[in-house]
């Protein structure tokens, strides 16, 4: 694969550019779906894994600490390889082949990013179960606007808004809490 | 442990620094003192930073999407489902090759579906013998060295390859042509692997048709599934077996199936109607519509 290639996914990983994603998810997923199923996972499994690689590759662009010396997709298979065998050897399935993907160094957190990756899901799913109203004011909140700005957008008051603010907090946390994943994931953690 | 209204406006305005530097320090020594304290703060912390729209989020939201587009057989995620249309129909002369191979006596299923059934077999939770469509006498599916009878079948009754499309026969099916689109949906098993299905009480594989009378039609089974399907909306559409009603997603017709919460996690569908058909081959699909995801594929015959 040429630099340019890999500099062209990189720099799409980066950018969130879709187009580039899906040629991504085209060309190396196939490979990540047959080495996990082979090794006890599901398809599920696999694209999970495949997330959190591609959700690696990102973060170690950002801190400017991804250097490739090999090409993108071999870079990309080891580094799901590598979460999917942390994953399962943590589950203590022993039927898996562990060979050799040492040469590649990767950082240890893979368990923790991908429960968060998890809970970003259910956090989401939940989320938009809120009304329409509560959507509007925690968004907006959760993206930093204050609860002026909030009442400002929205056209209510200031007290409307902090009452509305913590009132929808309350249904979402709820929810989460009320969903079983929400236990599999604070028991995983 | 519940956390009253008011505490959780003080968390608010904690996490908004909307506090006086005295009230957070109180707030603060509060939360060293009370470990459940501190541990709500942690998640509304935690649900605001995953529910900001920064760029790894986005990213996520993004990867999501491509998630959900992989299908069973691991396909791109490129072309929309409905879409696979257009490369199943490439894949008919490779499949009518299967099965019509001339002077060939042993029928052996595809590659792509020994290694779906290997990779399921590797998977414990989803085992073969469990899959809804096994019971259908499906020709992709046969042992080695029985002959296929509903093969030979259709081979008399058919002279033309099914890559040629068939005149359409109206608006309702009237002959018995296998759609080789669903047909491959059937035999590959490609189905929800997120919803396990059991109890399943379907339409006979054969029905008898009875004149003007409408056929009594019921579908019901047991869904088991982790995710929450209580505000799902699930659809049963119904194809006749011509090529391009299901290449352009055309159903005949399509109902709005209730899913009754029978416990945690586990649902049940009692579906039934009385349907006004001709004499033809019909393929049923058990759809998420707000998700285009299919998540069951049957179908029936009714004969004179």
């Amino acid at each position: 694969m040429s630099n340019t290639k890999a500099n062209n996914y990189l720099q799409g990983i980066a950018d969130n550019d879709y187009g580039v994603l899906q040629q991504i998810y085209q060309e190396s997923l196939p490979e990540v779906i047959k080495y996990v199923q082979r090794n006890s996972g599901t398809l599920d499994d696999a694209k999970d894994i495949f997330q959190e690689g591609i959700l690696v590759i990102y973060k170690k662009i950002k801190k400017n600490e991804l250097v490739l010396t090999t090409s993108f997709h071999v870079y990309l298979f080891a580094v799901c390889k590598r979460i999917w065998l942390k994953k399962i050897k943590r589950k203590g399935k022993k039927e898996v082949t562990m060979d050799t993907i040492e040469a590649y160094s990767i950082e240890e957190s893979f368990e923790d990013d991908l429960i968060k990756s998890r809970k970003w899901a259910l956090y989401n799913r939940m989320f938009l179960k809120l009304t329409e109203e509560c959507q509007k004011v925690l968004k907006m909140a959760f993206n930093g606007m204050s609860g002026k700005e909030i009442a400002l957008n929205m056209g209510y008051t200031e007290e409307y808004v902090k009452r509305k603010k913590y009132k929808c907090r309350i249904s979402l946390t709820n929810m989460i809490k009320k969903d079983p994943e929400y236990h599999h994931l604070i028991e995983a953690n | 442990m519940a956390f009253s209204d008011d505490l959780y406006r003080r968390i608010d305005e904690y996490l908004e620094n909307e506090l006086s530097s005295d009230e957070r320090r109180n707030f603060e020594r509060a939360m060293s003192e009370d470990e459940e304290l501190a541990k709500e703060v942690a998640l509304q912390k935690e649900i605001q930073e995953l529910l900001a729209d920064t760029p790894e989020n986005e990213l996520r939201q993004n990867l999501k999407r491509l998630n959900k587009q992989v299908v069973e057989t691991g396909g791109t995620p490129s072309r929309p489902k409905w879409q696979w249309g257009g490369l199943l129909l490439l894949l008919i002369p490779i499949i009518w090759w299967w099965f019509y191979k001339p002077g060939e006596e042993n029928i052996e299923p595809p590659i792509i579906n020994q290694e779906h059934q290997e990779s399921l077999k590797e998977d414990n939770s989803s085992s073969i013998e469990e899959m809804p469509e096994k019971d259908i006498d499906l020709p992709i599916n046969r042992e080695k060295d029985q002959a296929p009878a509903k093969i030979e079948k259709t081979k008399e009754s058919k002279p033309n390859p099914p890559t040629q499309k068939q005149k359409d026969p109206g608006p309702i099916a009237a002959n018995f042509d296998l759609n080789p689109s669903i047909e491959f949906l059937i035999s590959n098993n490609l189905r929800s692997d997120d919803i396990e299905w059991s109890d399943i009480q379907k339409p006979q594989n054969k029905l008898q048709s009875s004149g003007n009378a409408s056929i009594p039609f019921r579908f019901s089974a047991k869904l088991q599934s982790s995710e929450d399907l209580t505000e799902k909306k699930f659809k049963l559409h119904l194809f006749s077996n011509k090529e391009e009603a299901f290449d352009n997603f055309e159903p005949m017709t399509s109902f709005d199936l209730n899913l009754n919460s029978i416990s945690e996690g586990v649902y049940s569908i009692d579906f039934q109607a009385d349907l006004s058909l001709t004499p033809g081959l019909y393929y049923y699909l058990i759809e998420d519509y707000e998700i285009e995801k299919i998540h069951y594929v049957n179908k029936f015959e009714l004969r004179d």
